[in-house]
């Protein structure tokens, strides 16, 4: 089968559009939504040269489980973003010499040996049944070992994720110190505006003094 | 021309170089986990690509089986950054990247 090209050029401009918006937009939200869009325009992609089953995956999990994510820990971080003044490090340009390089060597790579990994297209006849089968066979046959494996790595992450998020006794009472010390360090400041006044009250009053002019 | 695996590649290290560019960037370490996302899709568009126009009788669609495996990771890693950033978060009242610098030398 050939992969309609309109359609692919048309995708693969807004896969690239949207990716560089992610990166590009000051407001972190508007980043968020920009990064759906590009998972999106991915499964769109998948779907194009007919990768049913993942591009399903795609928008399932990364157009819809991540985003949320994502979207939660900016909502519960909000308190930083009001004084976030330049959302990009000083030597943005830097940054854009390396990504540019990078590209550069990825790019001469594929020009230099592109024809040896073109090995023939996957069937038309599979392509047909949709991938869903054959990507299952593989899972639960050659690939049985990593998939348990993948299983358990999940717990494991749902696991650290919870005990990491949840506040704990020791931190509790770091934060409390930590109000204790701020409330002790306000009262210091606020006796010493109170003399500070007083004075210079006295010296407005009365007796002045020969700094008073100062 | 009709679409082969190095369209998909070069879509694929567009994705990856756009994502290392937003990593070395962007200040806000959520951007940088967004960035992060960027890469790993990259990655899979390079793997159904291989998947798709590398086809091998030995192992059909292994390259799909793998873009699996990718997005599970991703998805528990998001899980546990985004953990990590909230305590961060709750520590240091803060969220950017190079404001979160108590390892300086």
């Amino acid at each position: 089968m050939t992969v309609n090209p309109v359609a692919f050029y048309v995708i693969a401009v807004l896969v690239v559009a949207t990716a560089i918006a992610v990166v590009a937009v000051p407001n972190i939200i508007h980043a968020a939504v920009a990064l759906i869009a590009c998972f999106f325009m991915v499964a769109a992609l998948y779907l194009a040269i007919g990768a049913d089953f993942l591009a399903a995956t795609q928008l399932l999990i990364y157009a819809g489980a991540i985003p949320v994510l994502i979207i939660f820990a900016v909502m519960l971080t909000r308190g930083s973003m009001r004084r976030e003044g330049n959302s990009w490090v000083r030597w943005w340009p830097l940054a854009l010499l390396v990504t540019m390089g990078l590209g550069a060597v990825l790019l001469g790579v594929f020009a230099v040996s592109h024809d040896r990994w073109h090995r023939g297209t996957y069937p038309q006849r599979l392509l047909d049944d949709g991938t869903t089968r054959t990507i299952g066979d593989a899972l639960l046959n050659r690939y049985a070992l990593p998939f348990e494996v993948a299983s358990a790595l999940l717990l494991v992450a749902l696991v650290g994720a919870v005990l990491l998020a949840r506040r704990d006794e020791s931190e509790a009472v770091l934060e409390r110190s930590e109000e204790e010390r701020r409330q002790r360090e306000e009262r210091v400041r606020h006796r010493r505006e109170e003399r500070d006044r007083a004075r210079r009250a006295r010296l407005r009053d009365g007796v002045s003094t020969p700094d008073e002019s100062t | 021309m009709t679409i082969g695996i190095t369209h998909l590649l070069v879509v694929s290290a567009a994705l990856f170089c756009v994502g290392v560019f937003g990593l070395l960037s962007r200040r806000n370490a959520i951007a940088l986990l967004m960035s992060v996302e960027l890469m790993f899709n990259g990655v899979n568009v390079a793997l159904v690509g291989f998947a798709r126009f590398g086809y091998s009788n030995l192992r059909p669609l292994s390259g799909m089986a793998f873009a699996l495996f990718v997005i599970t990771i991703a998805a528990a890693e998001v899980a546990v950054a985004v953990a990590l950033l909230l305590v961060a978060y709750r520590r240091h009242q803060t969220v950017q990247a190079d404001e979160l610098d108590e390892l300086r030398g």
